[in-house]
């Protein structure tokens, strides 16, 4: 006899089932269409294709639950096991409907035993495994990160659990009541049926069987049909999100075109685009952006997620008639504000925590962003401090208000080749100073250090003194693309008037704007930030830390624009490693999942209104290595944390250096 | 150039800083160019100055008196400021270091015919001639003008001027002048006056000076800086930033637009020093700076300095000044 | 309700004292890399005339500016933040213009583009701060002035000002037509335009007029002030000495400054 089993076993009026799947079909259908149209109103967005580039990937990372395994390790444990249970029901629920309703009789043989049985058998308990785990992670253990709205999510789980038990019950119940030869290959399932058939008469259980039946199928039809209005939605547009992920460079944001664009910014949901409006139907709630997000830890009124969730909800309540209309420019926005407070807009540091965090891929800073493109560029409406940072950068091309350092007053004393002052001067590579490390006190000690070590190791380098400008970086994470495009032009002009081929850059916010963002506007150099091209001049042995003085031990606190933005989280660590003689001590959160030193998204030019200071948050987590120096490789950084550990911990708490200082002390001859 | 005439706003009380050094520097031109000096002092009714004036310097003493005078206005004030030099055959004229005499003077110098500069800090009359230091390029820069033709309204820059020594019993030739104002000439009238509420003295007058700038963040800074000062018995002022952002009122401003100030401590707080700042301190005796950037210029102008965060240097301050007395009392 | 606002175009007047130079010969500063700006009070006179055309719900404002060629921008930035109207008078057809030179080019301005209920000029330039040319203007034009002002509203026929005087504040009302000179305060912080107010401005004409269109002598507009001898431009020195108070501990430090200010008889 071929092992496989009879579909209908016991259940009469079949078709009634069909009528009932037909109409959970079409509530289903219908509630996709509704959001369908929703997300068409938004506006084109090259992110379908390449099809097999995209679905590869997608693939991997889906199946692979990589982005859930890699943090949060219980957690993506127990989604890993309802995933996967899920598939396998699915796919043997699709055998089922290949077998009875195709006709083509596959669910047979030892594809049956397999799969159909003990695979099968085995993943549905997993789910139930999970479901569990997931029950006793939100009201056991209290998941900080899933509040607040935690009785959708028990419902949810709930009927999961329920169609998952029903469907062992009912197998049970069936593999007793025929006898089934093969109930060996469905272990739960026959443990099931065992259990109910010291309790039932097999008449008893042949009326039970076929109630529980229609239950779990009524069940299903209902879950079916409640998905695409509630955070099941998920199970579809997560990984439609992932295949829809953002190919091209990291953390670029898009450039507007300025002479033809009829909007700068979005002040109206539509106004996103449509791949925008699909963010928001792909969050699953699960809030480890928010746990990461310097803006919400520090009390600010930020959370990333309430963000997506208050777009989404807005979307799902937006009236169809009004969405479309055509909107005067200067109308008052009904998002922007209303919705999305503009402080919230404005606690934000673009450190791309949330980004990096989020399992689906949801991209929350280019969103915040494009609403403070509206702001400021339509509204012209934004904080009195980035309006003087403004106001420098319009004038002096520096976001220093009453900076009183002229861009080459660090250069006292060092014999350097500067481009405006020696146009003609040889070098190969150009050492990008950045405002910080020009004008900022703290800083000019760095930079004279980079140049230092770049002489010690025979480096040819200029500089471009007074004809540098701000890359435009401060400008274009506040939302002022127009004067990004300004300052970036004048630069990419100047960079290639004197032929500039390879840039090292000191600060990473200018270092990413050259590398990833200058390519927009068509400057094409190779940029390296100062510690990757430090480290290669240790590795190829220009440089040998061996001298000079030591530091202890020390920590590294990873610039979100260097680590996250660009994936530079070896080479400064290298070059700590390499001037101690040991690794750095790391800190709670770090590399990928660094806290933000709170200096970014033109934070280091405002002051923080709310909440708790986020340079002292993470000065703490600094301080708990118990390290006598932090090592860091930004300029923001530097300012920020050196304030954040003397609040903190007082005046000679310890000292805050640049990789560079630390390579610089070890080199002396 | 022999003629030297200063002008006088009178206003109740006895004769204040403003006027000394105005007739001081009179006094020091006339000299240079041997001439003689006359006070001009307009108002509504007597007032108790003549004396004062002679004390400082003047010559002469000439009262203009008209009831149209009572209240500053700019053209009944020109008016009678031009019939005075009219009468006086004036070729020098000092126009008030203040912002009434900075509104009058050009106003004057155009009914005169003269040539006319304000914001001077340094003027001296010799064979005929005066010369004239003026900052400029917000205090960055020094010009030196040569005045060889009369007449000429200078407004000296308050605070610049050495107070010249007292002279009691000092005598003048006192006269009055009558003059009909045309009240039609009026076209703006002050309908109300608000002091602007700063504690202790005014800057101007203040010995002790606590100014905060753009480095104390934020209005709450201030709170500590007004302890401190009500601490020290002084006033607390502040730099263009900080008035800018509204953080103090504008009137606490100090500066090349602001107050000039010439107190014997000047404690900058948070005040990077531009040039446009330290324009208006230059007559401070002493400056001490707390600021946490070692190389903030403010150190170059200070006599002594505290590189430090004021958010802790300040309460740190208070606290040391009250041990400080302490220990004395005993 | 026609406003006239007068702009100056001057050298970045924040640029670092280490970047400043001046030409003792042609006795002027070094422009190198500094750039070219509105003079700061004549941007706050353009934000009070913005706010009172804004607040009576229409008029027009004129921007005027006697500069060079480079000086459109100055009256670009002008249109950018929402003024009706911008002219130049072109300044190289009068050399080494005095302040009564330019207060009289100003007024020949003004007669054209009359009536005018309110004339705007910073308090004083940021780069001479000669704080005269608005006083001259009105006499030029015999009206009240009215100087350091904060804000103006308009009460009828009357214009309310808020001026800033040595003591706090006054409350000044004046008949138009007058003018007035503005000084900076949090109220009038200038605005920063939209962007696509930003690029109407850039591709706007801005009319210039020359001794022709306002019907002057060059050779006669300068008035006493040509008269003074320039004789130098020098950058000061400072020797001040500062004594670093220093200490292992805040309150040390601390302790230290009282001592200090006890030792300079200020405590």
């Amino acid at each position: 006899m071929t092992p496989t089993r009879e579909v209908y076993f016991n259940i009469e009026h079949i078709w009634v089932m069909y009528v009932l799947f037909a109409a959970s079909l079409a509530i289903f259908a219908r509630g996709w269409y509704g959001l369908w149209r929703r997300w068409r109103m938004g506006q084109p967005a090259a992110r379908t294709g390449p099809l097999g580039a995209r679905l590869g990937r997608a693939l991997r990372q889906v199946f692979s639950q990589q982005t859930l395994l890699k943090r949060y390790r219980a957690a993506g444990i127990f989604h890993a096991l309802f995933f996967w249970g899920f598939v396998v029901l699915f796919l043997a629920t699709t055998v089922v409907f290949i077998h009875q309703d195709l006709g083509i009789h596959i669910m047979q043989g030892w594809f049956y035993l397999i799969f159909q049985s003990l695979i099968a058998d085995l993943f549905g308990a997993f789910a139930i495994l999970g479901i569990l785990m997931a029950f006793g992670h939100r009201y056991i253990y209290k998941a900080k990160r899933l509040k607040p709205d935690t009785r959708n999510d028990a419902t949810m789980l709930a009927v999961i659990l329920v169609i998952l038990a029903t469907g062992f019950i009912i197998e049970g119940m069936r593999i007793e009541l025929t006898h089934d030869a093969w109930a060996a290959w469905s272990p739960v399932g026959r443990a099931a049926g065992a259990a109910l058939a010291g309790r039932l008469s097999m008449e008893a259980m042949r009326g039970l069987h076929r109630a529980v039946w229609w239950f779990h199928a009524v069940m299903v039809f209902g879950f079916i049909a409640w998905m695409p209005y509630s955070k099941l939605r998920h199970l579809i547009t997560s990984p439609a999100n992932i295949y829809l992920q953002n190919l091209g460079t990291r953390g670029a944001l898009q450039p507007l075109d300025l002479e033809k664009a009829e909007r700068l910014g979005v002040s109206r949901l539509e106004q996103f685009t449509w791949k925008d409006l699909f963010d928001l139907d792909s969050c699953t709630e699960c809030g480890r952006c928010e746990v990461n997000c310097p803006a919400h830890l520090s009390g600010k009124p930020l959370s990333p997620k309430a963000l997506i969730l208050d777009l989404q909800k807005y979307m799902h309540g937006m009236s169809m008639d009004a969405a479309g209309a055509a909107a005067d420019a200067d109308a008052p926005s009904p998002l922007v504000g209303p919705i999305i407070h503009e402080e919230t807009l404005w606690s934000c540091t673009t450190c791309r925590a949330c980004m990096e965090q989020c399992p689906v891929m949801i991209e929350q800073v280019p969103k915040i962003v494009d609403m403070r493109r509206h702001l400021v560029m339509e509204r012209a409406e934004f904080p009195d401090d980035l309006q003087a940072m403004v106001r420098s950068l319009e004038a002096r091309a520096h976001p220093y208000p009453g900076a009183q350092a002229s861009r080459t007053d660090w250069m006292a004393g060092l014999k350097l080749a500067d481009l405006a002052a020696e146009p003609d001067a040889e070098f190969e590579v150009l050492f990008w100073v950045g405002c910080a490390g020009a004008l900022n006190k703290r800083n000019q000690e760095v930079t004279r250090a980079i140049a230092q070590v770049l002489t010690r190791a025979g480096v040819k380098f200029a500089v471009l003194g007074r004809e540098e400008k701000c890359t435009g970086d401060p400008a274009r994470r506040i939302g002022y693309e127009f004067l990004f495009q300004q300052l970036a032009r004048q630069n990419i002009q100047t960079l290639d008037r004197f032929k500039v081929k390879t840039v090292v850059a000191a600060c990473p916010h200018c270092f990413h704007c050259l590398k990833n963002e200058y390519p927009q506007l068509g400057g094409n150099y190779t940029v390296l930030h100062h510690s990757e091209f430090l480290e290669k001049l240790v590795a190829d042995g220009r440089l040998k830390p061996e001298g000079g003085e030591q530091q202890g031990t020390v920590t590294y606190h990873d610039p979100c624009y260097l680590g996250r933005y660009n994936g530079v989280y070896d080479a400064p660590r290298n070059l700590l490693g390499d001037a101690q003689g040991a690794p750095p001590a790391e800190a709670e959160m770090n590399r990928a999942n660094a806290l933000c030193c709170g200096g970014g998204g033109g934070f280091s030019f405002m002051e923080e209104k709310s909440g708790t200071r986020m340079n002292q948050n993470r000065a703490r987590q600094l301080l708990a290595t118990g390290a006598e120096t932090i090592g860091v490789a930004c300029p923001f950084c530097m300012v920020m944390l050196e304030d954040g550990v003397k609040s903190v911990a007082g005046e000679k708490a310890l000292r805050v250096l640049d990789v560079a200082e630390v390579l610089e002390q070890r080199t002396r001859g | 150039m022999k003629n030297v005439v200063a002008l006088l706003i009178a206003a109740p009380g006895g004769l204040r800083r403003t006027e000394a050094e105005v007739l001081s520097a009179g006094r020091r031109l006339a000299d240079g160019l041997g001439g003689t000096l006359a006070a001009v002092i307009l108002g509504a009714a007597e007032t108790s100055w003549d004396g004062d004036a002679a004390a400082y310097g003047a010559d002469r003493v000439v009262r203009v008196e008209h009831a149209g005078l009572a209240e500053y206005q700019t053209e009944m004030m020109v008016e009678a400021a031009r019939r005075a030099c009219a009468a006086l055959q004036a070729e020098v004229c000092l126009a008030p270091s203040s912002t009434y005499g900075l509104e009058m003077a050009p106003v004057l110098a155009q009914k005169l015919g003269a040539a006319v500069v304000t914001d001077v800090i340094a003027a001296s009359g010799e064979a005929g001639q005066v010369k004239i230091t003026k900052p400029v390029y917000g205090g960055k820069a020094n010009s030196e003008l040569i005045a060889r033709k009369a007449p000429l309204v200078l407004v000296m820059r308050a605070r610049s001027v050495a107070v010249l020594e007292r002279k009691a019993g000092a005598a003048a030739e006192t006269s009055k002048l009558d003059v009909q104002l045309d009240a039609g000439l009026a076209k703006s009238r002050i309908v109300e006056r608000k002091q602007e509420a700063s504690a202790g003295a005014r800057l101007e007058d203040a010995r002790i000076i606590i100014s905060g700038g753009r480095g104390l963040g934020g209005p709450d800074g201030f709170k500590l800086l007004v302890e401190l000062a009500g601490l020290l018995g002084g006033t607390v002022g502040a730099s263009r930033a900080a008035c800018d952002q509204g953080w103090v009122p504008a009137s606490w401003q100090i500066g090349q637009t602001g107050k000039k100030v010439a107190p014997d401590l000047y404690l900058a707080v948070g005040i990077s020093g531009a040039s446009q700042h330290l324009v208006g301190i230059s007559g401070a005796k002493h400056i001490v700076a707390v600021n946490k950037d070692e190389k903030a210029p403010i150190f170059e102008t200070s006599e002594a300095g505290v590189v430090e965060d004021y958010r802790t240097m300040i309460p740190a301050l208070i606290e040391a000044v009250k041990k400080h007395r302490a220990a004395q009392g005993k | 309700m026609h406003l006239v606002v007068c702009l100056k175009q001057i050298m970045d007047p924040e640029l670092p004292p280490g970047d400043f130079r001046v030409d003792a010969q042609k006795k002027e500063a070094v422009r190198g890399s500094a750039n070219l700006v509105i003079s700061v009070f004549d941007e706050n006179a353009l934000e009070v005339a913005l706010q009172l055309r804004d607040a009576a719900g229409g008029g027009k404002i004129t921007a005027l500016c006697v500069g060079p060629e480079s000086a459109v921008d100055a009256l670009r930035k002008a249109i950018s933040m929402r003024a009706d109207e911008a002219i130049r008078i072109r300044e190289e057809e009068f050399p080494a213009l005095d302040a009564y030179g330019t207060a009289r080019l100003l007024a020949a301005a003004l007669r054209k583009l009359e009536p005018a209920d309110l004339v705007f000029c910073g308090r004083e330039a940021g780069d001479w701060h000669g704080a005269i040319v608005g006083g001259l203007l009105a006499g030029e034009l015999q009206r009240p002035f009215v100087s350091l002002m904060a804000g103006a509203q308009r009460a009828g026929d009357l214009f309310v000002l808020r001026r800033q005087t040595d003591e706090g504040w006054e409350t000044v009302e004046c008949a138009g037509p007058a003018v007035i000179s503005v000084t900076n305060d949090d109220a009038n912080q200038p605005r920063i335009p939209k962007v696509k107010d930003n690029m109407m401005a850039f591709r706007r004409q801005i009319p210039a007029w020359g001794a022709a269109e306002l019907g002057i002598n060059a050779a006669e507009i300068n008035g006493p002030n040509a008269a003074l001898e320039f004789a130098s431009l020098g950058i000061p020195k400072s020797e001040r000495q500062c004594q670093v108070i220093g200490g292992e501990s805040v309150e040390e430090k601390a302790a230290r400054l009282a001592q200090k200010l006890a030792d300079l008889h200020v405590l």
